[in-house]
């Protein structure tokens, strides 16, 4: 009865067509803007000098950050599976580039903690594998923390663990031995996700990447931007590399699952001993360091940002800088303000415009009673972002549009809100799906139209999955360095943009600003959404005893 | 109650009152089973009964305080782990783990008897044989039909040599036909493994096999506590 | 439809808010907007790593709101060949996106070979009367400017390094000497990454140094004579990468980058093409106190940077105007003073001073274009692993 009345309300084809367009749009004129340069075996790219270390640290960085996060987010999820830890979702929210430049300000030889304890730390050199590798960990692991408590949530892992435990295993081995290979298996696209951006990285890789020769990231945007013939060429050889080197991710992140499995499924008919507890303290114990090490670090990086902010003269070996001037760090931020509220508006009008396209597409699936599956609108994490804004700046229609100031803006629009919008229903749609329509069904049969008893009815049921959703993808939003580039064509200049060019020279103060700036928007929406998501968190613990 | 009879019995479970933070509570008649022997609980769904049989089991429960004695075989389980108290599990839904073959399910529940893999396979053979699945080693859950998945929920608790088996609801799901079937071979099983159990079930045909009957107890409040 | 409106209605709320914020973040930069003619956009493509020279922009784009009703719009870019590539990119007319560029070598040389600029500029600007006539800016890196582009400051490539390196009156530092410095310290010395364009430039001064007969720099690059013209140069880095930061298999990206590597302590030398910049950035604090200039060598590698107009602007007036008025004596003189950017002056200013900076040294010519793409391909080849 109520799917009858909704697919009444539903008949709006025009939303139904414009949502598809959305959608689709940007895969068929990706699609018109491939080149047809695939690099068979004599292709000029083969010769580029160090071109298998190209390749080589491209997937060393892509496996290591890959495998490592997961076993730390599985970690994690594991010793926080009754009270999950808030701490991760602020140290998800930092920019990645703001918190790149702090912790290598921090950390590196020279840096501020080796200053304060001289010959104490130099494990993270500048422009080095490991230092990028510990970064990109740093960053995906309270990715797949905070998006994995939720595919957990839908999982049955309680009765899982009670059944297990029944016979004769203890939670330990219940936990890994069957919920493991079911949350993996669950994560796949989340996972697949990380492996892809670490494989294709660019923003944080020409800040604290190897450069000689850099990443196959970094290199291919760098060709990009040149125009003589060869180096055209190169970049589109070096496009259907970066692909290879996704397919490559992408068959790894099946070999990982399957081994896990595999390897569960023959432990899980040997004898266990139920003596575990030591383990799972050991456990508990360094997630609990790893938890407070991490809000540490994400802390001192916003400190630091500050203090550089408004430093002068900051030089080795000094602790701290000759001077601190306020004017300066001020006079900096002044400067930045057009980039600040570029910023902020394209991310609030971005995250208002994917939440509702958000809701609009889970209500439309429950209408038509048929789940899509989550790989259709999450397709966009699956290609190197750089791989497809490459493919539209080749479309004849993109060029077309982008070559006026208005054409440029809103196609960077529509770019940050197309991948957003992926991250955006990952961490909405399984909330709503743990929703019933009851509550809708009821306001309905009192008379609301549908979108009134939704309002009324079902969204305070939401809210906090409401407010992650915008809150996910206003904090994609700013992030955005590649597509604001290309699709903006010098038009559109935001904090994260204006970082990466400031970073060009030899300021630190400048820079520092626009990273601050960047994080504190990012802090502020974590604030200003707070209470709502606080509220979900709240009622996502009850749901999960 | 005397200590000579608790060693005689297999199952005694003594003293339980169920307590809900509104004040009202459930006080049970106290429950005595033998070897091979079944207990249905009958009653309306949302009355604390899957509650109670997760207390049993050594699950903490919120909202609800539950007191009582457990002993099997005259030991106080009260104390103990889930993993020690040798209480089986059967649930109405997700009675399988889904990403793992029939095998690799049972397998679970042999892996505590130390046992050569050799061994393991050949008893999980036979035991598919003697429930008349064979052959079904490396189906996964999806592809087995209600049935078939709660005859394989019930082989593989019963592997892990429990002294009792908690049945949740096991026949919802199935259809009236099927119910039947599955129902009156559920209790030739147990019977014939000689473990007791306890089930729980809204409907009173799921029950009429069961050596006792248990009909769950309308709850009253707690006058003092008003 | 009905029930969908209120949503319509926000979203369009929201738009509005939007296209406001924008404009007034538009309009914060150009005060003279309110005025009851137009003023004419003018949208100048400029590298923006350095907080002096983005402040030098935005004066003169003051500037120019206030006099001329120009609202100069400074495109921040990180490499300005992104500006390059995008005019190469657009051969279908007129175009809104680049007005002005910041330009010289070898992207002037691309969009000069693929007629994209604006001729005659030295009719078109009354001020390049005033541009000095010792200055030879009229081959830029061995292409012929012919009034394609005009001068608007002076580069030369020096190497900066710590006091403790450097004799008191120490004003060269052969490439020799470096060596045996870097050999003392080792791992303390780097230079910037080629193709880069600092660090390109790093190579083509090692090589007049180095080479036997420097004169066939300033020739095209001869396929034939390539390998003995460049043996020496590959034979010193080789026998110097052992001794720098990384062994040599790492390399700052930028010169930029080496710079901050160099406030931090990492590296003890960097390199600038600023003549006045140590002074400047001292005075400002960007640098570390310690830090003396040095020319590579008795004579030091010298080129221009000139300003440049595509032929699709529609807004070539503009553009003309804004050279115009950073060719004046006011704009150059700003631009000269070593509390802001500190870039010597290309026309004659009262102020002799900042003119002919002090420390700039006896010059050679940049080599002849195609030596570029020989040495940044031959140096990736050989150390680009």
């Amino acid at each position: 009865m109520a799917s009858e009345v909704s697919t009444v309300r539903f008949s709006g084809y025009g939303v139904a067509i414009l949502v598809g367009l959305f959608l689709f749009l940007p895969w068929v004129v990706g699609l018109s803007g491939i080149n047809g340069l695939v690099p068979w075996l004599t292709a000029e790219v083969w010769d580029y000098p160090g071109l298998s270390s190209v390749i080589g640290q491209s997937l060393t960085v892509g496996f290591t950050a890959t495998t490592v996060s997961t076993l730390l987010a599985s970690l994690i999820i594991y010793a926080e599976q009754r009270r999950p830890s808030r701490l991760w979702a602020l140290t998800f929210t930092a920019p990645h580039l703001a918190f790149a430049v702090a912790f290598l300000w921090l950390f590196t030889p020279f840096g501020w903690i080796d200053r304060l304890l001289p010959g104490s730390w130099s494990w993270f050199e500048h422009q080095s594998l490991p230092t990028l590798t510990l970064l990109l960990i740093s960053k995906e692991t309270p990715f797949l923390v905070v998006l994995g408590r939720q595919q957990l949530l839908q999982l049955p892992f309680e009765n899982w663990l009670l059944q297990a435990r029944s016979l004769g295993a203890s939670s330990w081995h219940s936990w890994w031995f069957v919920v493991l290979p079911a949350w993996l298996k669950s994560m796949r696209l989340l996972i697949i996700a990380v492996a892809v951006y670490s494989v294709g990285v660019v923003d944080i890789a020409s800040v604290a990447g190897p450069m000689n020769p850099p990443l196959l990231g970094p290199l291919l945007v760098s060709w990009q931007q040149q125009f003589d013939a060869t180096t055209v060429n190169l970049a589109a050889q070096g496009f259907w590399l970066l692909i290879a080197l996704t397919v490559v991710m992408v068959a790894w992140v099946y070999v990982q699952e399957t081994l896990v499995r595999k390897v569960c499924g023959r432990q899980l008919r040997r004898h266990r001993s139920l003596q575990t507890r030591r383990r799972a303290q050991a456990i508990l114990g360094g997630v609990g360091v790893l938890r407070w090490l991490m809000f540490i670090v994400s802390m001192a990086s916003g400190l630091t940002l500050f203090a550089m902010s408004f430093a002068e003269g900051w030089f080795y070996p000094a602790l701290l800088p000759s001077e601190w001037s306020l004017q300066g760090g001020i006079a900096a931020v002044v400067g930045l303000a057009p980039q600040l509220f570029e910023t902020l508006g394209i991310a609030l009008l971005t995250a208002t415009l994917v939440t509702l396209v958000l809701v609009w597409i889970r209500e439309w699936q429950r209408a038509q009673s048929r789940e899509i599956p989550d790989l259709v609108f999450i397709a966009a994490l699956l290609l190197p972002q750089t791989a497809l804004v490459l493919a539209w700046l080749h479309a004849d229609s993109v060029s077309y549009v982008i070559r006026s100031e208005t054409g440029a803006w809103w196609v960077t629009v529509y770019a940050h809100c197309w991948f957003s919008f992926a991250f955006a229903y990952l961490s909405y749609a399984p909330a709503e799906r743990a929703e019933t329509q009851d509550h809708l069904t009821v306001g309905r049969s009192l008379g609301f139209s549908y979108w009134r008893s939704w309002w009324y009815f079902k969204r305070p049921q939401l809210n906090g999955a409401l407010a992650y959703a915008f809150l996910v993808s206003f904090l994609v939003s700013i992030a955005q360095y590649v597509p604001t580039l290309l699709m903006g064509q010098g038009y559109v200049s935001t904090l994260t943009t204006e970082l990466v060019v400031l970073s060009s020279g030899a300021e630190w103060q400048a820079p520092a600003v626009a990273a601050m700036l960047l994080w504190l928007l990012a802090l502020l929406a974590i604030i200003v959404l707070g209470s709502s998501i606080r509220r979900l968190h709240f009622s996502r613990d009850k749901k999960s005893r | 109650m005397n200590q000579a009879s608790s060693t005689k019995t297999r199952v005694l479970i003594s003293s339980c009152v169920l307590r809900w933070q509104q004040g009202q509570f459930i006080r049970l008649p106290e429950i005595s089973l033998e070897q091979g022997e079944t207990l249905g609980v009958m009653g309306p769904s949302g009355c604390g009964k899957s509650t109670w049989l997760r207390w049993l089991l050594g699950v903490p429960q919120p909202y609800v305080t539950i007191s009582g004695t457990i002993t099997i075989a005259g030991k106080v389980l009260n104390s103990l782990p889930i993993e020690q108290r040798s209480i089986g599990l059967v649930m109405q839904e997700q009675a399988l783990f889904p990403h793992y073959s029939v095998a690799e399910n049972l397998a679970f529940a042999l892996a505590q008897q130390k046992m050569s893999l050799r061994a393991q396979k050949a008893l999980i053979k036979e035991q598919l044989n003697r429930i008349g699945l064979t052959n079904y080693e490396s189906r996964k859950p999806y592809q087995l039909s209600g049935g078939e998945r709660a005859r394989i929920a019930l082989l593989r608790a019963a592997l892990a040599k429990p002294q009792l088996i908690l049945l949740d609801e096991p026949f919802n799901g199935l259809d009236q036909a099927r119910r039947q079937q599955v129902c009156e071979w559920t209790y030739d099983f147990l019977r014939s493994q000689g473990i007791a159990a306890i089930i729980v079930s809204h409907e009173q045909n799921d029950l009429v096999d069961a050596q006792q009957q248990l009909m769950w107890p309308q709850s009253q409040v707690d006058e003092e506590l008003v | 439809m009905n029930r969908r409106k209120p949503f319509v209605a926000l979203l369009c709320a929201v738009f509005a808010a939007l296209m406001n914020l924008n404009a007034s973040a538009q309009e914060s930069v150009t005060p003279a907007a309110q005025d009851e003619v137009q003023p004419t956009t003018v949208r100048f493509y400029a590298w923006a790593g350095s907080a002096e020279v983005n402040a030098y922009i935005q004066w003169a784009s003051r500037e120019l709101a206030e006099s001329n009703r120009i609202n100069l719009h400074h495109v921040k870019v990180a490499d300005i060949s992104e500006a390059v590539a995008l005019v190469l990119a657009n051969s279908a007319g007129e175009s809104d996106a680049v007005d002005l560029l910041w330009i010289n070598g070898e992207n002037f040389a691309a969009l000069k070979n693929a007629n994209r600029l604006v001729g005659g500029l030295e009719a078109k600007v009354p001020n390049s009367r005033l541009i000095r006539s010792d200055l030879d800016w009229h081959v830029d890196f061995g292409t012929a400017v012919e009034g394609f582009e005009l001068p608007w400051g002076i580069a030369q490539l020096q190497l900066i390094m710590h006091t403790k390196h450097v004799a008191p009156e120490q004003t060269v530092v052969t490439p020799q000497a470096l060596l045996e410095l870097a050999k003392g310290s080792p791992g303390r010395f780097s230079y910037p990454k080629p193709p880069s364009f600092h660090g390109t430039s790093w190579l083509k001064a090692l090589a007049f140094q180095l080479t036997d007969n420097p004169a066939i720099l300033t020739q095209p690059a001869e396929p034939a004579i390539i390998d003995e013209v460049l043996r020496p140069l590959w034979d010193y880095l080789d026998r110097l990468h052992p001794y720098l930061w990384h062994q040599g298999t790492e390399f700052p990206i930028s010169a930029g980058r080496q710079r901050q590597l160099f406030n931090q302590g990492v590296v003890d030398n960097t390199v600038t093409f600023n003549p006045n910049e140590v002074r400047a950035l001292q005075l400002q604090r960007k640098l570390a106190p310690d830090a003396r200039s040095l020319s590579i060598g008795a004579r030091a590698l010298t080129n221009f940077h000139y300003l440049a107009v595509p032929r699709a602007s529609r807004r070539q007036h503009g553009a003309l105007e804004v050279i115009n008025f950073l060719l004046s004596p006011r704009a150059q003189a700003r631009k000269a003073d070593p509390q802001g950017w500190a870039d010597p002056s290309v026309i004659r200013l009262p102020q002799r001073d900042l003119e002919s900076p002090d420390p700039l040294v006896a010059s050679h010519p940049e080599p002849h274009v195609s030596w570029n793409a020989v040495l940044e391909q031959q140096w990736l080849a050989r150390y680009q692993r």
